[in-house]
């Protein structure tokens, strides 16, 4: 075999391993992840790589800063959720040292100012976007905006993003209107 | 052949003979080429007496710019094409139609770059490209698609990472210029994006360290350029995409490694200095003496790294600039990526020196004045003795590549003429003089400069060559 073919070939399996590698990523957390569910709202984007999606914010990004977490910059922190009666799950307790557990996320952390002398911080999570694909007519663009806006609550309607959560890290699954996912939604209102 | 159609007087069979003895040859030349392969597996030929056949007697010429641009178009016009036709259907397909989709093109173009590798030196160069870059194109649809389908929460600048990195073989293997220039620019997009997060976020979580990363990835080019047998030398426009991604990539470097609290205070600002020392490193790039010989057009490195030098001397003959200038030395001398860069700008410059490069040394030492002139400075003096340093070094280094030029060796008149008018009309431009002095100063300039053109090109007509600078 001539050198050029031997490369050719490591290169063409390397080219299955990296796309492979995604879906064995994805089946893992399906099979093995904690599932928890996220109170959000979003809003339409576009990628140009991979097209449409809904970019993502949650509810529990705003929080009161740890107390050992240092002055400046960005700082790795480790999230523990907990569900409530409600099924939608929030942040029990934030931690600057590593902990491990079904439901703990590693999370990023930035001072985001003061509320009543304490230090907030936003964070950052390792998942933002859930991709929709689909073209969106007008009228759907208005209503999922409607269901999905920061500003909807005073419709009642809670939008929740559901994840699965595996060795401190997270895979975003859907997002849910009203208990019925918002890609299913659309695919209803588009017909 | 020619002989005889003068014999014969007629010029319309002269050319008519001259085609068909062309096509004849083509013809005995593809024969040739059919019959190596199995003349190779008999045993009759070695393989490298086969290679100098072929290289002998060619079919057609091995490269060309035209094929493989007309190559790389045709691939793109149909892998996006393909895109389009698929894009607006998407949402219809199941999940596993969807992920055939994704995943198809890829085993069909691997295996037609297969086939096309197979064919070795017979394979037509527009076959390379367009196999290649088709093979490149699947490899992106795939990585991307995979990500929409599944969700998976990578960040834009993963997937182009990862296809920087499992495409750059097809160039290897397929001698691929095309899948080359994509190759720089994606890395050079990539090492951009990541430092761009740096600098906005002024933390280093998860951001990948392109300081590392990007002569890394740059090496990348090096199995086919200069290649394994460190003889292959990129086409004219390649060399200005490696030039381009060489210097871009430097800079996002340095915005990378500038970003530390001493320049955070009171924002982030990029190393005037830093930036003239990588613009020295690309203007100093080693080179064989072949290249050394080739004119300045085909040294895009140097072109793009000495104008970028020059200018920004020119702007330090200003008292602000210089004075920011002299402000960043030391800062910067806190970094390691400075010291890095220096080392390779002095390595680079003893290589030059030795080759007697001295048109290139000059320019790049506009780069090594604010570390000699940073501690020379009075307290208080601002930014004056660095401006007027530099206006003393432009003036020298255009007085040196006129020179070279009348010395026997092959300057740079006409740039340092340039030079000198740029320099007489900024400080026209300061002085406190009328408008009328200024314009027939400017009038008398334009004349010198024209007349000083005119007479080199009427020199460089009856005394061609010069020795390399």
């Amino acid at each position: 075999m001539r050198p050029a073919s031997v490369v050719f070939a490591l290169a063409a399996l390397a080219q299955w391993l990296v796309p492979l590698a995604g879906i064995g990523q994805y089946e893992r957390f399906m099979a093995r992840g904690t599932v928890a569910r996220l109170e959000c709202s979003a809003s339409s984007s576009y990628d140009p790589l991979r097209g449409r999606y809904l970019d993502l914010w949650l509810a529990e990004s705003g929080q009161f800063a740890p107390r050992d977490m240092p002055e400046r910059g960005a700082v790795p922190v480790w999230a523990t959720l907990i569900a409530g009666d409600d099924g939608i799950s929030r942040i029990q307790s934030l931690s600057v040292t590593p902990t491990s557990g079904p439901s703990v996320i590693r999370l990023v952390a930035r001072h985001s100012g003061e509320s009543n002398g304490a230090k907030r911080i936003s964070l950052e999570w390792p998942f933002d976007r859930l991709y929709t694909a689909r073209r969106l007519t007008p009228e759907t663009a208005k209503f999922v905006a409607g269901r999905l806006s920061v500003g909807r609550y005073d419709s009642g309607k809670v939008a929740l993003a559901e994840i699965r959560i595996l060795d401190g890290r997270a895979l975003l699954v859907d997002v849910l209107v009203d208990g019925v996912s918002i890609r299913d939604v659309v695919r209803r209102r588009g017909e | 052949m020619e002989k005889r159609c003068g014999v014969a007087g007629h010029a319309g069979l002269g050319r008519a003979i001259s085609i068909r003895g062309r096509r004849m040859r083509l013809i005995h030349h593809r024969w040739l080429e059919e019959q190596l392969p199995a003349w190779e597996r008999e045993g009759l030929v070695t393989a490298e007496a086969a290679r100098t056949l072929r290289d002998r007697y060619a079919v057609e010429p091995p490269g060309g710019l035209v094929q493989m641009i007309v190559g790389a178009v045709g691939a793109v016009l149909i892998g996006t094409g393909l895109i389009a036709v698929l894009a607006c259907n998407w949402d219809d397909f199941p999940r596993w139609v969807r992920l055939a989709l994704a995943l198809g093109p890829l085993a069909v173009t691997q295996a037609v770059s297969w086939w096309v590798l197979g064919r070795g030196e017979t394979a037509k160069p527009w076959r390379r490209e367009a196999a290649a870059v088709l093979q490149t194109l699947a490899v992106g649809a795939a990585m991307a698609l995979v990500s929409q389908i599944y969700n998976l929460p990578e960040k834009w600048t993963d997937i182009v990472f990862w296809w920087c990195v499992v495409s750059v073989p097809l160039a290897w293997a397929m001698r691929s210029q095309a899948v080359a220039i994509a190759y720089l620019l994606g890395i050079t997009v990539w090492t951009v994006a990541e430092s761009l997060k740096r600098v906005n976020l002024h933390d280093a979580i998860n951001v990948a360290d392109v300081r590392i990363w990007f002569p890394v990835l740059l090496a990348g080019i090096l199995p086919l350029w200069p290649g394994p047998d460190l003889r292959q030398r990129p086409r004219a426009g390649s060399r200005l995409v490696l030039a381009v991604t060489a210097l871009v990539g430097l800079l996002a470097v340095t915005a990378y490694a500038t970003v530390r609290p001493a320049f955070m205070m009171p924002s982030f600002r990029l190393s005037p200095w830093l930036v003239m020392l990588s613009a020295a490193a690309l203007v100093l790039f080693p080179l064989d003496r072949g290249g050394i010989a080739e004119p300045l057009a085909r040294k895009p490195q140097v072109v793009l790294g000495g104008l970028m030098l020059v200018v920004l001397a020119l702007m330090e003959t200003y008292e602000r600039p210089a004075r920011d200038l002299v402000a960043a030395v030391w800062p910067s001398l806190q970094l390691h990526w400075c010291w890095l860069l220096l080392a390779v700008v002095a390595g680079f410059a003893v290589v030059a020196f030795r080759q007697g490069r001295f048109a290139v040394l000059a320019v790049a030492s506009f780069a090594i004045l604010p570390l000699l002139a940073a501690p020379l400075s009075p307290q208080g003096a601002g930014g004056w003795p660095v401006a007027i340093a530099y206006s003393l070094a432009l003036l020298a280094m255009a007085i040196v590549l006129i020179a070279l030029e009348f010395v026997g060796r092959q300057g740079a008149a006409r740039i340092g003429a340039a030079m000198i008018m740029l320099l007489v009309i900024l400080r026209m431009a300061d002085a406190d003089l009328s408008l009328l002095a200024k314009g027939i100063a400017f009038i008398v300039i334009g004349c010198g400069f024209l007349a000083f053109n005119a007479f080199v090109s009427r020199r460089r007509a009856t005394n061609p060559g010069g020795s390399p600078a």
